[in-house]
């Protein structure tokens, strides 16, 4: 199979893992952050935003070495799954996962602060437990968060580069992701390559954005969920 | 049935709730006091949608909240109708009403059909609420509220964030409810017409504490809201005919007779009137001819004047039951009236409230 389809397939594997890794743990951290007040979350807040200043290559460094058979995280892994994090599709993911957690969170923890209080509490008197208020009030109320976060996350993961050098390498059945294979055929010259994987990846960002701006546009004119006062 | 309710709280901003109540609940009872006077805070408290320390709820022998007890809110069954618009915004007033329906507890005797019906919202049902009127989001609320099959219906101030005018379309709903329901309301405002208009017993909060707790008949009368002025008597009579060519009720009033513009009833119904204290004037001699159907022969019960501005509130009793009127204290003077003295009263307006005197 042709190498850049091969990348193709892990990116995009990558980003679908990512994005529902993201959903399961994000959205109950954006939940808290959204909801908690006091030292735990005032620390936690910027940890999460973290990623979005600190060069990716500082992240990666610092996984590079958790990742390492010599520390705890690395060992235990080792122990159970027999391999290394570090150059592997799962050290990859939690890699992406950490990268683009605040694209996850953020978005959804403004929708989240977003909602008025009394369209909870209502759904509570009319006998809604917390879960059933969760997935048949506050999600269809939030759905244009979700899918802000689900979209940023997944085109964030996909966009990815210096995290994926740091931890990730460069192999080819295992690790070398669109942006890698990109940056491999520009360092031996290939352009035409180099000019399939770049407009691919700009048309993919580009018809992306448009689409979410366009939905955004029309929740606009029928607010759904929006804070009323 | 009764609700009880011990709670000590003082906030850090040095608000203070201090209530040891317990309430009949087989009524409607109204908790009557200015904005900031804790009458929210004892609803959520009631609710559970608000935890806090030294807080004590029990309903009907049940234990919602103790130290060592918590109910959460959606085990407790009270439906609650909030003071601002509040329904689902991204479902129609139907989704609504389903979404109230699909969680109550034990099957309700009231289907979706009598519901609607009662608060008459049948040509609302497909429309969003942003696309009804305050009052009509209201009746909605309402509904969606008493389709849970509530054991206990919270109400604050509903009418709060509607105008004036679907005020007074919707008190009309509220006064059924209280008709023909038999679950118990508790009624937050702090609006005297409309405590008036639709509690049994009134509870009077200021300032987190409780300063009285009346039933509606003489909370009218010596509550704190007799020297506004939009106070007004409440009393009940008794219908003896029914005047067909003059569309009016002859009703009986403490051995005296009244006539009320009303229609339909039958001899022997118990009603419930408001006679506002501004409609009603007292005389010495009885008058002989005067365009005042009621006239009522009373005793001066106690008269409130102020020392300044132009008016003084007199009550009168007829009986057992007492009657405000709000004189000017030029007159008051004038007539040289004093506790005791035996007037007429004459009453200008009257306000059916309730055609089911319970």
């Amino acid at each position: 199979m042709d190498p850049d389809i091969v990348s193709l397939w892990i990116t995009l594997r990558l980003a679908f893992v990512t994005t529902l890794v993201l959903i399961i743990v994000g959205t109950p951290l954006a939940w808290w952050l959204s909801q908690s007040k006091g030292f735990t979350r005032n620390i936690v807040e910027p940890l999460v935003a973290l990623p979005i200043v600190l060069p990716p290559t500082v992240v990666g460094f610092y996984l590079l070495i958790v990742f390492s058979p010599t520390s705890l995280p690395g060992q235990v892994w080792q122990s159970v799954t027999g391999s290394t994090l570090a150059f592997s599709f799962p050290g990859l993911v939690v890699g992406s996962i950490i990268y683009s957690l605040p694209f996850y969170v953020q978005p959804l923890q403004v929708a989240f602060s977003n909602l008025r209080r009394e369209l909870i509490e209502a759904a509570a008197t009319l006998g809604a437990g917390p879960m059933d208020r969760f997935f048949n009030l506050i999600v269809p109320l939030c759905r244009r968060g979700f899918i802000i976060a689900i979209c940023l996350s997944f085109a964030h993961t996909v966009g990815e580069f210096g995290i994926v050098l740091m931890i990730g390498g460069n192999l080819p059945d295992e690790t070398r992701v669109l942006s890698i294979a990109l940056f491999d055929h520009v360092e031996a010259l290939d352009y035409d390559r180099a000019h399939v994987i770049a407009s691919g990846l700009l048309i993919f960002s580009f018809v992306l954005l448009f689409t979410l701006y366009s939905l955004d546009r029309q929740w606009q004119k029928t607010p759904v969920g929006e804070r009323s006062s | 049935m009764s609700l009880e309710l011990r709670v000590a709280l003082e906030r850090d901003s040095g608000f203070e709730v201090n209530v040891d109540i317990t309430i009949a609940t087989d009524r409607v009872t109204a908790l009557f006091g200015s904005s900031g006077s804790g009458k929210s805070t004892l609803l959520r408290l009631i609710t559970g949608l608000e935890r806090a320390d030294n807080v004590v709820v029990r309903f009907n022998g049940e234990t919602w909240q103790d130290e060592n007890n918590f109910v959460p809110p959606h085990q407790r069954c009270t439906g609650y109708v909030f003071q601002h618009l509040n329904l689902f915004p991204h479902l129609t007033a139907a989704g609504n009403l389903e979404f109230a329906e699909k969680r109550r507890h034990k099957n309700s005797s009231l289907s979706r059909q009598d519901v609607v019906e009662m608060l008459d919202i049948a040509n609302l049902l497909q429309k969003r609420p942003d696309q009804l009127s305050g009052g009509e989001q209201q009746r909605v609320a309402i509904a969606r509220a008493l389709l849970s099959n509530p054991r206990l219906l919270i109400m604050d101030e509903p009418l709060g964030s509607i105008d004036t005018a679907a005020r007074t379309r919707i008190l009309p709903y509220l006064q059924r409810l209280h008709d023909t329901l038999k679950i118990p309301v508790i009624y937050v405002s702090h609006a005297l017409d409309e405590v008036l208009e639709f509690a049994d017993t009134v509870i009077s909060i200021e300032s987190g504490k409780v300063i009285s707790e009346a039933p509606i008949f003489d909370f009218a009368i010596d509550g704190p809201g007799a020297e506004q002025p939009t106070s007004a008597a409440i009393i009940r009579c008794v219908v003896e005919s029914q005047d067909h060519d003059h569309a009016l009720a002859t009703v009986s009033f403490e051995g005296q007779t009244m006539y009320l513009a009303a229609e339909h009833y039958r001899p022997g119904d118990m009603i419930r009137i408001k006679i506002p204290a501004r409609d009603v004037s007292l005389t010495r001699e009885k008058p002989r001819s005067s365009s005042i159907l009621n006239i009522l022969e009373s005793t001066i019960a106690e008269i409130n004047d102020p020392g300044l501005g132009p008016t003084a509130v007199v009550k009168v009793a007829c009986g057992e039951q007492r009657l405000l009127a709000r004189i000017t204290r030029k007159s008051l003077i004038e007539l040289n009236l004093k506790p005791g003295d035996i007037v007429f009263t004459q009453i200008k307006g009257v306000a059916l409230i309730t055609d089911h005197e319970r």
